[in-house]
């Protein structure tokens, strides 16, 4: 595809949707509180607002991964994109960034038992984890996964896609209603 | 003992541990990327009033939560708080907690119970 077709079929996937908020770039300090405040404004009609909260949560568990993750990668700008937009009542959040292979299998493997449990089951396998999990030296708590899926009410869409022999993409997309 | 008072930004809650009102009050969401680093200081300086006998155990002390939002790491260092408030809950001290919550909000309500059930802390839902 040259680029011109390429932009032209951009600009047709973005008029077609309500844009929330679209970022590429590197995730740094500050990313987090302009995109809390774009999200903030773009969904100021929005009138649910257990559904507002939910995407800012999803988008904030998402963003903090990447951060807490930084270090791991050759990038050292730590590049990841994100789109965040409104499909009808439905809120549908994307993140891509990239992963060193060799954490492709456990990520792989989390986001597999947490899509498998329903409703119920998850909120009992969270309940666990949060007792028993323990804060890792990056930070996190090995809960981002988990309620990305509890909040978005949705299971955990992944593709990973090989970027060279040590690294791949990883695209993340969940649906929030 | 000095009193923990913390402003609040765009990733933490204010934090008014006036130990002279013996009301502790923590307010706003709680998003830190460190929540950790922000949550210890918070549980050292309750634990540490409960120490040494300083105040009498009938002495009323109120732990007044207003967060409706936090992330997944504060999340887990909330279940360590409530494991030292439940340790000085046991020990026989006055401390009542009282998490204030929207009444058409039941996911934060939900969450409060998932805390009063994994930890053996007393928290009163309290509707706003």
């Amino acid at each position: 595809m040259d680029n011109l077709e390429f932009i032209q079929k951009y600009h047709c996937l973005l008029m077609g949707q309500k844009i929330i908020v679209a970022y590429g770039g590197e995730i740094k300090n500050g990313v987090v509180s302009n995109v809390l405040s774009i999200i903030d404004n773009s969904m100021v009609a929005e009138t649910n607002l257990s559904l507002k909260r939910r995407v800012l949560q999803v988008v904030v568990e998402c963003i903090q991964n990447i951060e807490r993750h930084a270090s791991e990668f050759i990038d050292p700008e730590n590049k990841a994109s994100f789109l965040v937009f409104k499909k009808e009542n439905d809120y549908l959040v994307s993140f891509c960034n990239s992963i060193h292979n060799e954490n492709i299998s456990g990520l792989k493997e989390k986001m597999d038992k947490i899509n498998s449990l329903n409703k119920e089951e998850l909120g009992e396998f969270y309940k666990t984890s949060l007792r028993n999990n323990t804060i890792s030296d990056k930070g996190g708590a090995g809960l981002g996964l988990i309620e990305i899926s509890r909040k978005s009410g949705s299971k955990i869409n992944y593709l990973f896609e090989p970027i060279n022999n040590e690294n791949s993409s990883f695209s993340l997309m969940v649906k929030i209603s | 003992m000095e009193n923990l008072i913390l402003s609040k930004n765009e990733f933490t809650p204010s934090v008014n541990f006036d130990i002279s009102s013996r009301v502790l009050i923590i307010e706003g969401r709680c998003i830190p990327e460190d929540a950790h680093s922000f949550f210890t200081p918070i549980i050292n300086w309750i634990s540490s009033v409960f120490e040494n006998n300083r105040f009498d155990k009938h002495d009323e002390f109120q732990l007044k939560i207003f967060c409706d939002y936090y992330n997944s790491a504060s999340a887990k260092m909330l279940v360590y708080l409530f494991d030292k408030v439940a340790e000085i809950q046991k020990g026989g001290y006055n401390l009542l907690v009282s998490w204030h919550c929207n009444i058409d909000d039941p996911e934060l309500i939900d969450s409060v119970n998932d805390y009063t059930t994994i930890t053996d802390a007393i928290i009163e839902v309290k509707h706003i």
